[in-house]
């Protein structure tokens, strides 16, 4: 008894420690902060309920994902409706972080140079007008970098559903970045040098 | 590996989930072609975009103390109770019945003591006291006309036991010693006596130290009867002594 106790008090320890990627993973399932806590704490409550079919030090984290992903998904098929697909307020604060990483000087690395001109904000943007199947591969892939045999595991699909879902989130999400572009060469009439750069970066990268 | 194939690697490739010799190929073929190269970047970029430029957030105090409210064990006092009980239980009945011993044994053993251990000498004073108090039963006891003719007088004295009255009266009895005590009044609270066995009637019987003691109480009077005589012999010497 006291074994088995110990047990659970090592599981409920090694769970507590992936609640920030938890919570983070839910704010770009929900896309807002009210579900995402809400989410959160189902998933944790539902770990616990369950806890005896973890089997300790066998990769909390993809665990507590399985789950969180699973009962977003059920909720979302029980409401039957991905709310305001495209209409959604972005979760992070205006703190000014749109004009870090503008200081382009000392960045010799084209690409490297490239990622710094997004802002968080931004990427986050993009990211969340993806839809839940795209927007939740690519957290685990590119984000928490899980292997595709984990990701096939948490999101209970198949290893070559992965990689093709996987492919076609990046280039929904290229098409985010193009989009993004477009209008900023619109609005901008090409004054500025660096979204020159920007624009022929993308014109000839991204578009491949 | 051709372009086509390059192009449906990309995905793997840029995940690392390829194995080593299509990765030789693939870096092989990326190495010279232009187009390919372009496609593998841009898949990278999308991918170290993401990894570089979004930052999780802490999530709320609130969130954080209600799920480890959650998680923290209830400290309630019922659990350790119940997972204790059986082992209180044991010791609350374990001194329950240590309690119960210790009374039983506390009165069998005293009269058992003061019997086995009588007395020597009786004054005249306690003779009287003696008198005065088993004045009904005197006669019966040591001057009982149907007595035994095997059974001689030798002496008695007064006593306490238990806040009443007492006394030791001596027989002796085919040349061996008896002591009779007598108690005034009856001890009906058998459950004291554990270690005496049923006898006949009224009686009870215990033996220790290889002294037998037959115990017998009627309204009156307590007789506890003892010397080295066996069962038998002591209920003989009782029966004459009524």
């Amino acid at each position: 008894m006291m074994r088995e106790n110990k047990r659970r008090e090592l599981i409920k320890s090694e769970f507590l420690k992936h609640l920030k990627d938890v919570y983070n993973l839910c704010l770009y399932l929900t896309r807002n902060r009210e579900d995402a806590e809400d989410l959160t704490q189902e998933t944790f409550a539902r770990a616990l309920e369950y806890i005896d079919s973890y089997t300790p030090n066998t990769n909390a984290k993809a665990y507590l994902f399985r789950i969180a992903t699973t009962t977003f998904y059920n909720n979302q098929s029980k409401s039957n409706t991905e709310q305001n697909h495209l209409e959604f307020r972005s979760f992070t604060e205006n703190d000014g972080s749109e004009i870090i990483g503008r200081d382009l000087t000392l960045i010799e690395d084209e690409e490297e140079r490239f990622i710094r001109e997004y802002s968080s904000r931004e990427v986050e943007r993009l990211l969340l007008n993806l839809s839940f199947e795209h927007r939740s591969i690519l957290i685990l892939a590119d984000i928490e970098e899980f292997s595709y045999e984990e990701i096939s595991k948490i999101l209970n699909i198949p290893i070559g559903t992965v990689m093709s879902r996987l492919s076609r989130a990046r280039s929904a999400l290229k098409k985010e970045l193009l989009k993004r572009e477009e209008t900023i060469r619109r609005e901008s009439n090409g004054e500025n040098i660096v979204r020159l750069d920007r624009e022929s970066f993308v014109n000839n990268k991204l578009r491949n | 590996m051709d372009c086509r194939e390059v192009k449906r690697l990309i995905t793997l490739y840029v995940d690392g989930e390829l194995d080593a010799s299509e990765n030789r190929d693939m870096v092989e073929h990326i190495s010279m072609c232009e187009s390919c190269y372009f496609a593998v970047r841009s898949e990278r970029f999308v991918k170290r975009l993401l990894k570089k430029s979004l930052n999780y957030e802490e999530p709320p105090l609130g969130l954080v103390s209600r799920i480890n409210d959650m998680y923290e064990e209830k400290k309630s006092i019922f659990p350790v109770l119940f997972r204790f009980a059986p082992a209180l239980l044991l010791v609350f009945f374990l001194a329950l019945a240590f309690y119960h011993k210790m009374n039983q044994q506390r009165l069998d053993n005293k009269i058992f003591r003061t019997i086995t251990n009588p007395p020597l000498s009786a004054s005249v004073s306690d003779v009287n006291k003696f008198f005065s108090i088993f004045k009904n039963s005197t006669d019966r006891l040591f001057i009982n006309k149907n007595s035994s003719p095997n059974i001689k007088f030798v002496g008695l004295r007064y006593n306490r036991f238990e806040d009443r009255d007492a006394a030791h009266i001596y027989y002796n009895h085919k040349g061996r010693n008896i002591s009779v005590f007598a108690i005034s009044g009856a001890i009906n609270d058998k459950i004291f006596f554990t270690s005496l066995k049923p006898y006949k009637g009224n009686s009870f019987i215990t033996s220790r130290d290889g002294k037998n003691l037959l115990l017998s109480s009627d309204k009156d009077i307590t007789y506890a009867v003892a010397g080295d005589a066996d069962e038998n012999e002591l209920y003989e010497i009782l029966s004459s002594l009524r």
